[in-house]
This record gives structure tokens, C-alpha cells and sequence, in this order.
């Protein structure tokens, strides 16, 4: 009891409450601005939060995350463009609302619904964290190692175009991880006899570099490119949506914040996922399916719940186990790294105050979102406005004193813009970042788990198959790793086995 | 698409090769049987080259996916870019000479113009704007320590 008061007496301080607010209304912004993305907004943000003390900045950052994916709904529903993939559902139906004249009634549920299935998701986490993590307490390194395997064979599903690409990104990050000290000997490796490589390459500049410079580069791209923002062109009118809409989606909500937070603690999926699939059970059930598509407020309410959902479903793995369920949470576990909490099941036994101040912190971040949500909307159409011109110069500056402000050193600058030109190179030839960050950050558990096995074992590889927690974990770990590349085989073998149209990855439209 | 895939190979399997030759002088697995320096990086090197492989495999047996795709290096626009790139490295520059404040007056408004502002007192008006928001919520709000000339040291 005496934790959970703690808690209470640090999320409720002014200066986390201002953290709180000042994050998630980043976050918003950050969400409505097509082209700058969730991850985009925490990497920038992270630096930030290492001069706080405490956990007022863990706070500024769940507060940015469920602030970013809230965000991506207001470009959605106003310009027909997702801030964020996980708005990309709530087009289909947010944009025709808008077009019919009721963009405020859409932005109202819309908002309505992603604090519910934030508030919801929250919930779960509370009470299901805790359970897992009594579960997960007595793992010793060979589970620990089989744990990180399975973290980072969740790189196949977050490899947006190609796996074979993904896995080369989560081996370079794995081979970034090893420049430094050895974690066992202390011996140096890969340092080339520079100070500065002796402390190992610091993380956060190359997440900084490619999540928010390399984007910073792709704006200045699609700025010659002709692509200018879309101009908000529909009228707001009311947005607190009535008691009879609200009473007629709240069935869609609930079920859509189901669906996001057990798809948000699966490893590898994501707030796209869960919109989808919300948005496809919530015109399954409907009794207006026929509205679907033309604005009805199930379709622009499911979407939201769901995505929304999946902040609290994500933290399910992240505290309990240590396994970032995508970038966002991957980068956000560099951030509690550099606070000195090292998640996993211990965490719950040796940090009680700060597990329950991230409970808390989440729930207030996510009322702190609705109300920004009410209160900000109009002013955050005019933030779509914002020209790329003005943006690029701000991203590449914060990415510069952000870079800076975790060391204090020049050469952090100078590794994030190297970082941040490789991301953009890397983006182009299909690779994506997240699989690099899940190296960098797995990276060190796997290698100091598998080496503490095999000197407990003398060598002895059977030891990771004769436990069954390690083994369970290791054999999930090769499912997650092999089911998207064998799955939409099953899949297109079964289809033409049943007579359906067969559509792979091979003759698929794309 | 096709030539940058196999240079994608090519260059995985280059980087595996590399880190098995750099860490060819750490130490292996001992007597006991436990492994040394070099095990994890041996690892990756590997996996580097089979992924490389793997890379070169997908190519050869499906010449045909991704053949519509085109990757753009090197276009006009794609040159801004990396001149976005290469100012903001004079910028870094810039910043350990001249510190946070003349370094992003003068970036920002570089990167401005550079990208179409033809307005000067918009530029100059969204540089002291800049550097007055992060100097406050940096420096004052967050205590955190922003880049300073060498000269002041």
C-alpha cells in the first residue's frame, strides 16, 4: 500500500504532471503531423527526459507515446492522410464523416474511444503484469537468454518489406552492441584504441539518428518532391459526441479494446494490426454494416479503441519480461535502461514504487490525452499546417541538442548524423529501423546470458533444451521468427487447396 | 531493385567477414569450455554471411519480385537530402566552434532557404524562434546543458 501511495505522490507531483502533460500534447502534434511517427517522437523526445530525476521522465514519454498514437486520428478524420499507420483505418470512415460535415462528431469519438481503449488497456496491465510477473520471477540465464532470442525473433514481424532485410538490421544492431567492454572479461573489443568506443557506442544518438534524422531527411525529400501538407478544408462544429452516440459505440469500443490489448501484447504486432482487425470485427457485429465505409461511427470509433489499446497491451511484455513489443517500446526500453531500471520480472520485486508510479502515469497519460484531445483540436488543425520548411530545421536542430544533451560530447552529434544518413539510405533500400534498435537493446542480454550459461554448463549446449521454461520460450521464438515467411506460404497452399482466390505476397497486387 | 539487393548481399556478407577478421586476436573458448571474447561476434559475423547468402539466394530464385521497384540514390531531390545532410554536419561543426546560440541562427535559416523560403525576416524571425524555445525548455526548464564554443570553455 505504502508503494502504491508513493507512486501516487510522484505521478500527482507538479513537476510530473506538467512532464505528463507537456509529453502527451507533444505527442498529439507530433501523431497529427503526417510523416513524423511515434517512434520518430520518442527518439527525439528521450534525450529530454535523462536531465529528470527520477521518473518524471519515463512519464514526459509514455505521455509522448499515447499522445502519438491518438495524434494520427486528427490528420486521418481532417486530410485523409494517417498521422500514424495505426490511423490508417480510421480513414475509412473518420474522412467520410468529415465530408459529410461532421468532422467534430468524429473527432469527439474518435477521441472518446482512444481513452477508452488507453484507460482500458491500462487496466488489464495492472491486473494481468503482476500475475506474469510472479510466473516469470524464478527464471535464471538460460531462460533469460532464450527470452532475449525470442525478443529478437519478433524482428521478422517488424520487418515492414523484407525479412532477410530485417534480420541483416537486427544483426547490425547486435554487432553495434558489441563495441566496448565485454560484458564478462571487461576486455575491450572493436574499440580501435578511441576513448570515446571504450564506453561503447551510446545508443541513444543512433536511435535519435535513425528514427528522427533520417526522417528529418525524407521531409526535406518529399518537400522537392512537390508534397506539400494538404490544408485542412473541412468545418468543426460539435465535438463532444452525444449520449446516444456514445451509448450505441460503446459495445464497439469494448470489444476493440480487447482486441488491442491482446494484440499489443503479442510481440511483433502493432497498432496497425489491432485498427484493422478492430475495424473489421466492429462491422462483423454491427447491426448497420451497410454504413460502414460511408461514415459510421462504429468505423470511425473501432479503429481508435483498438489502436489505442495496444499501449497498455505492449507494456504487458516490456515489464514482465524485458521484450519490447515494437520500436516504440524497444526505444522506450533504452529509456528505463538509462534510469537505471533493468525490466524484467525483478522489476516488480525491486521496484514496486516505479512499477506502480508507470501504471499510474499511464492511466493519467491517457486522460491527460482525451482532455488535450477536447480542448487542443482546433488548435491542432492549424499545427497540420505547418509547412515542411519550417519542420526539417526544427527536427535536425532538436536532433543535434538532444544527441548532445546525453553525453555532453560533440562526437554523440556527429554519430547520430552518421546514424541518421545510414537510416536513410537503409530506408530506401527497403530495411527498416526497428530491428536495429531490438538488436542494440537484446543484444547485450543475449550475449551475457549465453555466455553465463555455457560457463555455468561447461560448454554444454543441452542445457538450454533440458529446462522447459527455456525451452518453451526458445521454440516460440523460432514460430515468431519462421511464421511470417512460412506463414502467407500455408496460407496461399491452403486457399488454392480449398479453391479460393489465391492471393501471396508473390501475385499480390502490390 | 535487383542490382541494390545484391549489393545489399554483397556488402552483409563483406561485414560478416570483417568482424570474424577483427576479432580474429580475441580470446576464443578457454579450457573449460567457456567461451571468450570472440564468441558473440562470431556469431553475427555468421549470420552476416548467411543472411548475405540467403540475400544472393532470393535474388537468383525469384528474379522477378520487386523487378517494378525502383530505389532512388541519386535524383536531384534525393541530393538535397544529402545536402541537408552535409549542412547539418558543418552545423555540428559549427556548434563545437561557435556554440548552440550563432551555430543555429545561422543553420536555421540555411536550411530555410535551402528549402524554399524565399521570405528572409521568416527565416531569421524562425531561427531566434527556435533557438529562444530550446533554450528555454533546455537550458532554463530542463537544466540540461547545451553545446558551448570551444573557445568559452
Amino acid at each position: 500500500m505504502n508503494d502504491i501511495l508513493s507512486a501516487f505522490s510522484v505521478v500527482f507531483s507538479f513537476n510530473a504532471m506538467l512532464m505528463i502533460c507537456l509529453g502527451t500534447l507533444a505527442g498529439v502534434i507530433i501523431g497529427a503531423l503526417p510523416g513524423l511517427t511515434v517512434n520518430m517522437g520518442i527518439a527525439l523526445l528521450m534525450p529530454l527526459t535523462f536531465s529528470f530525476q527520477g521518473m518524471t521522465g519515463i512519464l514526459m514519454l509514455l505521455g509522448v507515446y499515447c499522445g502519438a498514437i491518438y495524434g494520427g486520428s486528427i490528420s486521418a478524420i481532417l486530410i485523409n492522410t494517417p498521422g500514424t499507420p495505426a490511423s490508417a483505418a480510421t480513414i475509412l470512415d473518420g474522412y467520410p464523416m468529415a465530408m459529410k460535415g461532421e468532422a467534430g462528431r468524429a473527432l469527439g469519438l474518435s477521441t472518446t474511444s482512444s481513452m477508452f481503449g488507453g484507460i482500458f488497456s491500462t487496466i488489464c496491465l495492472i491486473l494481468i503484469s503482476p500475475l506474469l510477473a510472479k510466473v516469470a520471477v524464478g527464471l535464471s540465464a538460460p531462460e533469460y537468454f532464450a527470452l532475449a532470442v525470442f525478443g529478437i525473433s519478433i524482428i521478422t514481424s517488424v520487418s515492414s518489406q523484407s525479412i532477410v532485410k530485417g534480420l541483416m538490421g537486427g544483426c547490425l544492431g547486435l554487432a553495434i552492441a558489441t563495441v566496448g567492454l565485454d560484458p564478462m572479461t571487461a576486455g575491450f573489443r572493436f574499440t580501435f584504441d578511441s576513448v570515446y568506443l571504450m564506453g561503447g557506442i551510446s545508443f541513444v544518438p543512433i536511435l535519435v539518428g535513425l528514427f528522427a534524422f533520417s526522417q528529418g531527411m525524407i521531409s526535406m525529400e518529399d518537400n522537392f518532391r512537390g508534397g506539400e501538407n494538404r490544408k485542412v478544408q473541412v468545418a468543426i462544429k460539435r465535438i463532444l459526441p452525444t449520449w446516444l452516440d456514445l451509448k450505441r459505440v460503446f459495445p464497439t469500443q469494448l470489444r476493440s479494446s480487447v482486441i488491442g490489448t491482446i494484440i499489443g501484447a503479442i510481440p511483433g504486432t502493432g497498432g496497425d494490426i489491432a485498427s484493422y482487425i478492430s475495424y473489421t470485427e466492429a462491422k462483423r457485429w454491427s447491426k448497420h454494416p451497410e454504413e460502414f465505409g460511408h461514415g459510421s461511427i462504429e468505423g470511425t470509433s473501432a479503429p481508435e479503441a483498438g489502436a489505442n489499446a495496444v499501449s497498455g497491451g505492449a507494456m504487458v511484455p516490456l515489464l514482465t519480461l524485458g521484450i519490447p513489443g515494437d520500436g516504440a517500446t524497444a526505444i522506450m526500453m533504452g529509456a528505463f535502461m538509462v534510469q537505471g531500471l533493468s525490466l524484467g520480472p525483478l522489476l516488480f520485486t525491486e521496484h514496486p514504487v516505479e512499477v506502480n508510479t508507470i501504471f499510474i502515469g499511464l492511466m493519467v497519460a491517457n486522460i491527460v490525452m482525451g482532455c488535450i484531445g477536447f480542448a487542443g483540436l482546433r488548435l491542432s488543425t492549424k499545427i497540420m499546417d505547418v509547412p515542411r520548411r519550417v519542420l526539417v530545421p526544427v527536427i535536425l536542430t532538436l536532433c543535434a541538442v538532444g544527441s548532445y544533451s546525453v553525453n555532453h560530447t560533440m562526437i554523440d552529434v556527429f554519430v547520430m548524423m552518421a546514424a541518421g544518413v545510414l537510416g536513410y539510405v537503409l530506408i530506401k533500400l527497403d530495411f527498416s529501423m526497428s530491428p536495429i534498435v531490438i538488436g542494440i537493446i537484446l543484444g547485450p542480454m543475449a550475449e551475457t546470458n549465453l555466455r553465463r550459461t555455457l560457463a555455468m554448463s561447461n560448454g554444454d549446449y543441452s542445457v538450454f533444451f533440458t529446462r522447459p521454461i527455456c525451452l518453451t520460450f526458445l521454440v516460440i521464438a523460432v514460430f515468431t521468427l519462421f511464421i511470417p515467411i512460412v506463414g502467407p506460404r500455408i496460407w496461399a497452399w491452403w486457399k488454392k487447396r480449398s479453391g479460393g482466390p489465391v492471393l501471396s505476397q508473390a501475385n499480390s497486387p502490390e | 531493385m535487383k542490382k541494390y539487393n545484391l549489393v545489399v548481399a554483397a556488402v552483409s556478407v563483406l561485414l560478416g567477414l570483417l568482424i570474424i577478421y577483427l576479432s580474429r586476436n580475441l580470446a576464443g573458448w578457454d579450457e573449460n569450455g567457456v567461451p571468450g571474447e570472440n564468441y558473440w561476434p562470431s556469431i553475427i559475423a555468421y549470420l552476416f554471411v548467411g543472411l548475405g547468402i540467403v540475400q544472393f539466394l532470393e535474388v537468383w530464385l525469384s528474379p522477378h519480385k520487386n523487378i517494378d521497384k525502383t530505389v532512388d540514390l541519386g535524383s536531384a531531390v534525393v541530393r538535397k537530402a544529402y545536402l541537408a545532410a552535409f549542412v547539418s554536419v558543418i552545423y555540428g561543426a559549427l556548434l563545437t566552434a561557435a556554440g548552440f546560440v550563432i551555430a543555429t541562427l545561422a543553420f536555421v535559416p540555411t536550411m530555410n532557404l535551402l528549402m524554399g523560403e524565399r521570405r528572409w525576416w521568416a527565416s531569421a524571425l524562425l531561427a531566434v524562434g527556435v533557438v529562444g524555445v530550446i533554450y528555454v525548455f533546455f537550458a532554463l526548464v530542463f537544466n540540461t546543458t547545451l553545446p558551448t564554443s570551444v573557445f568559452f570553455e
